[in-house]
C-alpha cells in the first residue's frame, strides 16, 4: 500500500474516530431521574435581550415551545407561562427563570436545574447567549445564521422537566440541532415522547362506575325487630365495590358497610325495634365515587308486647311476676322504660389523589371519648380530637388501605377500608 | 500500540510499529463514519456545537491529560453576573500528559454537583465522579484550576483495557492523533 494512500486513510480514521465517539451509543433518551412532584411547571421570562426581539415575540416562542410538550404527548406535566421577571443569574431560587445573556459561549442555550435531597427538581434556569447567536422567531424569516428561539426553548425545556441529551439524531434532545434556521425540533421524536412519558406517565384514567340500580329495604325475615336487608342492582361493571349509607332521619348519612364488587345486598343487622332507616349505596373505584343510588327506607318491627303473666294460683301467697329476660340489646331496649339509643361507630374512608400524593379521608361517628385513636392495617397511626374527620396524606401507592377508628383506650371501633 | 491482532479487531487492523491500516471492511465503516463528522454533523446552532473531533479537541484544549479523578468535591461558587451555583472540583491523577506541561495531578471545576441535599445539573455537562478514568480534554487553568473542554466532550472514558467506553476506540488510537497534532 502506497505510503500516501496510508496517510489519507490515517486521516479519515481520525475523523472516523471522532464520529464514533459519538455514534456508538444509541440507546436514545437519557432521563436525569429526577422529576417534578407537580404536572404543572410555573416559568417566569426575562425578555430583555441585545438582537431587539420583540418581548412579545419572545414570551409568544416560549408558550408555544412549553405547548409541545403538553400537546405532543401524554406525559402528566405541562410548563405553564406565569408572568416576566427580572432575574437574569443562575441559582437556586425555586423560580424558573428563562432569560438572555449577551455573553460570548459555544452554545446557544444552556439550562441548570436543580433536584433536592427527595430527588424532586425544584428548580431550573434557562439562558440563551445572544452575544454569540441570532435568534428569531416567526418560521420562515430567517436569515443568515440564526437559530430559532422556540426550537432551541423545546430542547432547553426537555432539560427543565429533567430530560438530559438524546443519543438519537433528530430527537429533539439530541445536543445539537441540524443546522441554521431550523425549524423541525418544534415535532417531537418519537424517542423524545417516550423519554418524557416514562418521566411523567400519563394519568391513568378510570372511568368512574355507574351509580347502582333502585335500591330497596326490607324487614329481615329472620330477625324483623333488629335487622333489615337492602337491595339494589349492580349498575356498572368496573366498580371496586359498593358502600352502603345509613340515615335515620333521611338527610344525615354514613356509612355503614363496604363490600366487594357486584355485591348487590347486605343485612344491617343490630337495629333498633320500630324505628325508620333510610338507606343509599353508591359503587366506587380508584377513579371515584358512582352517584348515589336513590333512597330507600324501611321500618323494623317492633318487639311483640310479653306474653301475659299467667293467672295466679289460688294459693294464699301469689307468686311474682317472672322478671324478664332480656336476649338482646334490642329487647332491652323495647323493654326498658326510657330506651337509650346508642349508634354503633361508624367510619368512612374516600380516597383521592394528586399527581404525587395520595389521601384518604376518613370521617366516622358515633363516637363517644374525647381523643380516637387512628389505625392503618393494623398499625396505630395517631390519636385525635374526636371531631369525624381526618386525612391521611402519603405518597401515591396502590393498594388496599385498612383504617380502623376506636374510641381511645377501648376496643369500640369502627373499620373502613380505601383502594387506590 | 503493537503486536498482533486478528482481521476482526475493530476498528483498525495493525500490521506493524505505528502505522495502521484498515481491513476493506473496517475501512468502509469508518469511511461512513468520517463521512458523518465531515459533512453531515450538524451544524453550529443547537446548545452543543457538532461533535467535535478529537484532534479539534486536542488542538483547541489547553491540556489533554490521561488521568483518573482521585478526589470530587463540591462547593458553592458565585458568577461574576449574579450566579449562585455548585461546582465540583476534581483532583485529577495525571499518568500520562498528551498534551501540556507535564504534571502529576491537576484541578478541574466542572459546574454541577450535590451540596447541602440539593444538586445542581447543568445540560450537556460533564459529570465526573472519584474513580472515573480517561482522557481529560481541559482549558487554561485560572489560578491552577482548569475548566473542562467542550462540556462533557470533555472526558473520554476508558475501561480496563484502555478503550474508550461505548466505542472501539483505543487510547493508542488517541495517542496517535495527539502525537500527529503536535
Amino acid at each position: 500500500m502506497k505510503t500516501s494512500t496510508l496517510r489519507n486513510r490515517i486521516l479519515l480514521a481520525g475523523c472516523a474516530l471522532a464520529a464514533l465517539t459519538w455514534t456508538a451509543d444509541i440507546s436514545g433518551y437519557s432521563l436525569s431521574g429526577r422529576t417534578w412532584g407537580t404536572s404543572s411547571v410555573l416559568f417566569y421570562v426575562n425578555p430583555q435581550n441585545s438582537r431587539g426581539l420583540a418581548q412579545t415575540a419572545i414570551v409568544d416562542a416560549l408558550k408555544r415551545a412549553a405547548d409541545v410538550w403538553r400537546n405532543q404527548t401524554q406525559a402528566n406535566i405541562e410548563l405553564v407561562y406565569a408572568g416576566s421577571t427580572g432575574g437574569s443569574s443562575f441559582g437556586l431560587n425555586y423560580k424558573n427563570e428563562v432569560f438572555f445573556r449577551n455573553t460570548q459561549s459555544g452554545y446557544a442555550g444552556e439550562t441548570y436545574w436543580w433536584y433536592d435531597y427527595t430527588g424532586r427538581l425544584v428548580d431550573f434556569d434557562t439562558a440563551f447567549y445572544d452575544g454569540t447567536y441570532s435568534f428569531y422567531t416567526s418560521p420562515g424569516t430567517c436569515t443568515g445564521n440564526a437559530v430559532y428561539l422556540d426550537d432551541l426553548v423545546v430542547h432547553e425545556f426537555g432539560h427543565g422537566l429533567g430530560m438530559e441529551h438524546s443519543s438519537i439524531l433528530g430527537a429533539t434532545m439530541y445536543p445539537t440541532m441540524p443546522h441554521y434556521c431550523d425549524t423541525t425540533q418544534m415535532t417531537l421524536d418519537a424517542d423524545d415522547v417516550a423519554g418524557i412519558e416514562r418521566a411523567y406517565p400519563a394519568a391513568v384514567v378510570v372511568a368512574v362506575p355507574a351509580a347502582p340500580g333502585p335500591v330497596s329495604a326490607s324487614v329481615s325475615l329472620s330477625n324483623p325487630t333488629t335487622s333489615l336487608v337492602i337491595t339494589w342492582a349492580d349498575g356498572s361493571s368496573n366498580e371496586s365495590g359498593f358502600r352502603v349509607e345509613r340515615s335515620t332521619n333521611g338527610s344525615t348519612f354514613s356509612q355503614v358497610a363496604q363490600l366487594g364488587a357486584n355485591a348487590t345486598s347486605f343485612t344491617n343487622s343490630g337495629l333498633s325495634s320500630a324505628t325508620t332507616y333510610y338507606y343509599r349505596v353508591y359503587a366506587y373505584n380508584s377513579g371515584g365515587n358512582s352517584p348515589y343510588s336513590g333512597v330507600a327506607s324501611s321500618q323494623t318491627q317492633a318487639v311483640p308486647p310479653p306474653a301475659p303473666a299467667p293467672a295466679p294460683a289460688p294459693a294464699p301467697a301469689p307468686a311474682p311476676a317472672p322478671a324478664p329476660v332480656v336476649t338482646s340489646t334490642s329487647d332491652a331496649q323495647a323493654l326498658a322504660p326510657a330506651p337509650t339509643v346508642t349508634t354503633a361507630p361508624t367510619l368512612a374512608v374516600r380516597g383521592r389523589r394528586s399527581s404525587s400524593r395520595q389521601y384518604a379521608d376518613l370521617t366516622w361517628a358515633g363516637f363517644t371519648a374525647t381523643r380516637v385513636d387512628i389505625y392503618l392495617n393494623g398499625k396505630r397511626l395517631d390519636d385525635y380530637r374526636n371531631d369525624g374527620a381526618w386525612t391521611h396524606s402519603m405518597s401515591r401507592r396502590s393498594g388496599t388501605y385498612q383504617y380502623k377508628v376506636c374510641n381511645r383506650y377501648t376496643s369500640v371501633c369502627a373499620t373502613a377500608s380505601v383502594t387506590f | 500500540m503493537r503486536g498482533n491482532f486478528s482481521e476482526g479487531d475493530p476498528p483498525y487492523v495493525l500490521l506493524r510499529g505505528d502505522e495502521p491500516m484498515m481491513s476493506n471492511r473496517m475501512f468502509s465503516r469508518l469511511m461512513m463514519a468520517a463521512a458523518f463528522a465531515l459533512c453531515c454533523s450538524p451544524l453550529q446552532a443547537g446548545e452543543l456545537d457538532r461533535p467535535t473531533p478529537v484532534n479539534e479537541r486536542l488542538r483547541d484544549s489547553a491540556a489533554v491529560v490521561v488521568a483518573t479523578a482521585r478526589q470530587v468535591d463540591a462547593t458553592w461558587k458565585p458568577g461574576p453576573t449574579g450566579d449562585q451555583i455548585i461546582v465540583t472540583r476534581v483532583l485529577l491523577e495525571v499518568t500520562e500528559t498528551l498534551k501540556g506541561d507535564d504534571q502529576s495531578s491537576r484541578w478541574l471545576d466542572v459546574p454541577g454537583g450535590t451540596l447541602e441535599g440539593v444538586t445542581l445539573k447543568v445540560s450537556g455537562e460533564l459529570t465526573v465522579r472519584e474513580g472515573d478514568r480517561g482522557v481529560f480534554f481541559l482549558d487554561p487553568a485560572n489560578g491552577g484550576i482548569h475548566s473542562a473542554h467542550g462540556k462533557a466532550e470533555a472526558l473520554l472514558r476508558l475501561d480496563q483495557q484502555d478503550t474508550v467506553k461505548g466505542t472501539t476506540i483505543r487510547l493508542d488510537d488517541i495517542r496517535r492523533i495527539a502525537a500527529k497534532s503536535r
